[in-house]
């Protein structure tokens, strides 16, 4: 706990001072000029930026609250596809003027974006398959001879390989898949935010999902911003505290399974 | 009314019966038979569904059989397909490798293979050449654990082995210890590179997935799964914990029973878990592999009931409705056929009470009517023709008073007076035609209707013969009284007080007072006081019950002054119920009696003593005779002995002699007769056998009758012959008796002397002889003194007072003699003597 509460208050320090020397209006009077704000999602984020892939829609809870700041903003929405590895770059890049597909404060990152408050917030889980022998609970993770598979660029790479003691932890990248490296027994587990897990549990019968007893590290979500443009980042902060006030993040966040992590 | 108990015996409690034709019992019966359908039903279709749930879910384990295996084999296949691939990959057949290029090569296979943790090639010295984990490579690892390999070209699959990955078969270096529960199946494929060199691809297949596969195949259901090599060798379960890879299964009837002569079937047996199980087992159809499914049979009937409890419960509740509904109905048919069998008891009963009291009526003997309030006859019961001879119905409407004779009119008519209360009863005569005329006795009692008189219930007793009756009665008491009334002896009579309540005439006359002095009166009011004393005392002892008569002789003064030797008779007289109500006394004046009485006295005893007087003078003289006579005797026997020279003195002698015998001889019987008349003769009786008496007299007259050519034969009976008799008179008796036998008996014949008891339990004595007899007319004279027969008179030599003498004797001891004559001539001489039995004793009563 102690570990998480100092990681996140350094990143939120650390936003707050690289924001007073941003300069002020420039995504917004683009996007009002445009009348199109470009969202930043990662597809492939189950409950949050999603895309079915039978029917190529888009779902989850930052689709349904990007749509509500189109509204707020009276302009289209534009969905631009991106990842954790290629965030800071498509947003300094201004591929999109927003990348809201909850997105981890971590130190590193806030180091190159801007953070909204946070709106979600997650702890770790582990995901294993039903009949695996190894892996039964989450005291089974940190033994001898057990591999942890994190996926690379996410947020638990450096937590695992700076929390387990004894288990190995393997970086999974594309384009290995942390299912594939699971299902073929390269790894015995897998490390997943919450909204991660809703997938596996709603969706892949073989899979199990291994929950901490106790919090183990609680990350905050938010929305990113590239940094220098405090007006922006204000209209996203009013954007968030409208939302929390006004329950549209609360609907949005029940009508994907997500209403345990809101942060209110 | 015993008849009506005794009907109400007979006739059962309706709850007792059981009539299986009831209705009732029919409904409870079909009820019954219902609710036994319904559970036979039920049974049966539980039964069948238990057959075909249990059948389904063999179907059900047979079909996740058949999956599994196509998939576990469709999985492998896709394998060897990958490695057959790879074999042909330049890459990795070439002569020299490019470890890069070829780990590559294998890591990018390894993508499209997701139940493969890793690819690595080996030379045939177990060496890894490439593998898709690139720190493996270099390794020399034990290719023999691997299992057979294949020939090249063709794959091949080998055995379970624990670990990770190919390292933990190193040689070098002992492998680290594998996790338990992580291991791999080698499968294989021989290749030769560019140069020939046999090399080998080795896929290491992950059996968790094929776990996982199977889990996901079975989903929730309660079967669980397991893959094993064709020689049972665990390499996948779907649970975990219980099968572990490796493990051998060999045991199991998949194995022993059906392979591998079948390689798909499914059975309720033994398997992996205890007990009954549902197994369903199919061998791959390329790979050397079996699946089997099983699941619990314990289970599955569990699930079964479970889904059975439906309409078990359906069923058992239709049952338990078709009982409490047939039991319902059955109670309510029950109440109604007892209601009316109750009501039939009780009709029958009404009916049977209504015949008896018919027959009650007709039975009785009274004549029994009912009027209206006027008194004309409504009703009259069949009495009235037996007592009219008219038919009962000519009576109604009769008045009454015209049925009975003018006298009574008046009599009737006030039986019907309103004014009159509760029973009014009256007497009148009714003619009768041809007959004499009835008394009848009338009795009516109002009916009350709304408290007015509606008519009257009455009956009539016929009393003609109770007032006969009663006028006989009376004539026959006044006979009585005038009989009283005339009787010559005094009679009076005492109620239970002791007062005098009657006397008749001879009573006022003998004591001198008139009835009306004394009549109410106790005896001690009016007579003397010890005669008072005398009938109060009788008649207390009479009325206290000890004696019902009485009767004792005392002086009692007459109306003459004198006293009257009488005797009293006094008789309790009974009342109706028998008890003492007084006292009846008759006095019977016997002064002249006892008067002739004691002159009879006298004059007898005046007789006794002449008699006395007379055989003492006889005694006396006889034996003053007797003294000459010896003398005469002695010395004309003297004279016999010294005349013997002189014929004729000796003859004078001799006649002296014979005369003086002769009369001595008569001196003696005058003088036993004299005795025994007087009181001189006294007889000394005693008990004795008869027999002890004759005997020793039979010896004693041998010598006479030798004398006289005769012969004696005793014949007597075997018992005693015990009477009380003095012996030396009794054997007097005989011997006279049998020595008259012996006089009159001609010489050379017999005299037979017999003795018994008769069937009169008398001494019965005997004694006859061959002579000539005893003229008819002298069988009882012969007895008197002084008589002899006719026939025998002719100087025999007796006395004439033999007999006498016998006769006296015998009848002295009681007994009696008396002669006859024989038909075959000769006569017989009968002693009848009282037997006297030992003791001399009365029989008791037993």
């Amino acid at each position: 706990m102690m570990p998480m509460t100092k990681i996140a208050a350094c990143a939120l320090l650390t936003a707050g001072w690289l924001a007073q020397g941003a300069q002020a209006g420039t995504v917004q009077d683009r996007v009002k000029s445009r009348g199109v704000i470009k969202v930043c999602i990662w597809s492939d984020y189950y409950g949050v930026t999603y895309r079915n892939p039978r029917t190529q829609q888009l779902g989850g809870i930052d689709i349904e609250l990007s749509a509500e700041l189109g509204k707020d903003l009276r302009s289209k929405v534009e969905y631009v596809e991106s990842s954790f590895v290629t965030l800071v770059d498509d947003l300094k890049s201004e591929r999109c003027d927003v990348a809201m597909f909850a997105i981890g404060m971590l130190a590193q990152r806030m180091e190159h974006l801007k953070f909204t408050k946070p709106y979600l917030s997650s702890d770790i889980y582990g995901v294993t398959t039903k009949s695996n022998a190894v892996v039964k609970q989450w005291s089974d993770i940190d033994k001898p001879g057990v591999l942890v598979g994190v996926q690379a660029g996410t947020f638990m790479e450096p937590v695992m390989s700076e929390r387990l003691k004894q288990a190995q932890a393997v970086t999974i990248k594309p384009p290995a898949t942390r299912e594939r490296e699971l299902e073929s027994g390269r790894v015995d587990v897998f490390m997943t935010d919450y909204p991660y897990s809703r997938r596996l549990l709603d969706n892949a019968d073989w899979a199990k999902l291994v929950a901490p007893p106790t919090p183990f590290f609680i990350l905050p979500y938010a929305y990113a911003v590239k940094p220098g443009d405090d007006t922006w980042l204000t209209t996203m902060d009013d954007f968030v505290t409208r939302i929390k006030r006004d329950g549209r993040l609360e609907k949005a966040a029940q009508n994907n399974g997500l209403s345990p992590i809101v942060v209110r | 009314m015993a008849r009506l108990v005794s009907k109400a015996g007979e006739t059962a409690p309706p709850s007792a019966r059981w009539d299986w034709r009831s209705g009732s019992v029919t409904a409870i019966t079909l009820g019954i038979l219902v609710a036994v359908g319904i559970l036979a039903a039920t049974t049966w279709v539980a039964f069948n569904d238990r057959k075909s749930v249990i059948a389904a879910e063999q179907g059900k384990a047979e079909l996740l059989a058949r999956v599994l295996e196509e998939q576990t084999t469709r999985s492998i296949e896709t394998g060897h397909l990958a490695l057959a691939s790879l074999s042909e990959s330049p890459v990795l057949t070439a002569a020299v490798v490019d470890h890069a290029k070829a780990d590559a090569v294998l890591s990018q296979a390894l993508l499209g293979i997701p139940f493969l943790r890793s690819l690595v090639m080996l030379d045939s010295h177990g060496q890894v050449i490439a593998s898709s984990m690139p720190n493996e490579r270099g390794l020399s690892i034990d290719m023999t654990r691997l299992g057979p390999k294949g020939k090249e070209g063709r794959g091949s699959l080998g055995p379970y082995i624990s670990g990770r990955g190919i390292s933990i078969l190193r040689k070098d270096v002992a492998a680290p210890r594998p996790l338990p529960g992580i291991g791999f199946i080698p499968l294989m494929r021989g290749l030769s590179n560019d140069q020939g060199k046999s090399m080998t691809l080795v896929g290491l297949l992950n059996p968790d997935s094929f776990s996982n596969l199977q889990k996901l195949s079975i989903g929730d259901a309660q079967f669980h799964s397991v893959l094993m090599t064709y020689t049972g060798q665990v390499i996948a379960a779907s649970r975990q914990g219980n099968e572990a890879g490796g493990d051998q299964l060999t045991g199991l009837p998949v194995f022993k029973d059906y392979l591998p002569a079948r390689e798909h079937a499914s059975y309720v047996g033994k398997g992996l878990d205890e007990g009954h199980q549902i197994v369903a087992f199919r061998a791959s159809r390329t790979q050397p592999l079996v699946v089997m499914v099983e699941e619990s049979y314990d289970a599955a009937v569990g699930r079964w009931l479970h889904q059975a409890v439906g309409y078990l419960a359906v069923g058992a509740s239709a049952i338990v409705l078709v009982l409490a509904f047939s039991v319902v109905v059955w109670r309510s048919l029950r109440g109604r056929e007892m209601a009316r069998r109750q009501t039939q008891i009780a009709q029958r009963r009404i009916a049977d009470s209504e015949r008896e009291l018919a027959v009650l009526m007709r039975s009785v003997q009274e004549l029994i009517f009912r009027t209206d309030a006027k008194g004309t006859i409504t009703f009259v019961n069949a009495r009235w023709a037996i007592l009219s001879g008219t038919p009962a119905a000519s009576a109604i409407g009769k008045p009454l008073t015209q049925v009975v004779e003018p006298a009574y009119w008046d009599a009737v008519a006030s039986l019907f007076s309103p004014s009159a209360a509760g029973v009014r009863t009256c007497q009148a005569d009714v003619k009768v035609d041809g007959a004499r005329p009835l008394k009848l006795e009338l009795a009516v009692v109002p009916l009350l209707m709304g408290g007015v008189v509606s008519g009257y219930a009455g009956s009539a007793i016929d009393i003609t013969d109770k007032v006969m009756a009663q006028r006989q009665l009376q004539g026959e008491l006044a006979l009585r009284e005038l009989l009283l009334e005339l009787n010559p002896l005094p009679i009076s009579m005492t109620d239970s007080l002791g007062k005098l309540a009657f006397v008749n005439k001879a009573w006022e006359i003998y004591k001198g007072r008139p009835r009306s002095s004394v009549i109410g009166k106790r005896p001690s009011d009016f007579l003397s006081a010890d005669e008072a004393t005398f009938h109060t005392r009788a008649d207390q002892m009479l009325l206290s019950g000890k004696k019902l008569q009485v009767s004792f002789e005392m002086p009692i003064s007459h109306s003459d002054g004198t006293r009257h030797d009488t005797r009293v008779i006094k008789a309790i007289v009974p009342d109706e119920s028998g008890n003492p109500s007084g006292v009846l006394s008759t006095l019977m004046d016997i002064s002249e009696f006892r008067a002739a009485e004691r002159a009879t006295q006298e004059a007898r005893d005046v007789a006794e003593e002449a008699a006395r007087s007379k055989a003492e003078f006889v005694a006396n003289m006889s034996h003053e005779l007797r003294t000459p006579l010896q003398s005469i005797l002695g010395f004309s026997e003297l004279g016999v002995m010294r005349g013997k020279d002189t014929p004729r003195l000796a003859g004078m002698f001799g006649d002296i002699h014979s005369a003086g015998a002769h009369m001595l001889a008569l001196v003696n019987d005058l003088l036993d007769v004299a005795k025994i008349e007087s009181t001189v003769g006294t007889f000394h009786l005693e008990r004795l056998d008869l027999r002890g008496v004759i005997r020793p007299l039979a010896r004693e007259l041998e010598p006479l009758l030798a004398k006289h050519q005769l012969h004696l034969d005793v014949h007597f009976s075997d018992e005693p012959l015990v009477a009380k008799a003095d012996p030396i008179r009794f054997q007097q008796a005989i011997r006279n008796v049998v020595a008259n036998a012996i006089r009159f008996s001609p010489a050379g014949s017999a005299i037979e002397l017999s003795g018994k008891t008769d069937n009169q339990g008398q001494i019965h004595i005997v004694i006859r002889d061959h002579g000539p007899g005893i003229p008819e007319g002298e069988l009882e004279t012969i007895f008197d003194a002084f008589v002899q027969s006719s026939k025998t008179k002719d100087g025999s030599g007796g006395t004439g007072l033999g007999l006498a003498i016998c006769r006296k004797i015998i009848e002295a001891m009681g007994g009696r003699i008396y002669a006859r004559n024989l038909s075959q001539g000769g006569a017989a001489f009968h002693i009848l003597m009282p037997t006297k039995l030992s003791g001399d004793t009365v029989p008791a009563p037993l």
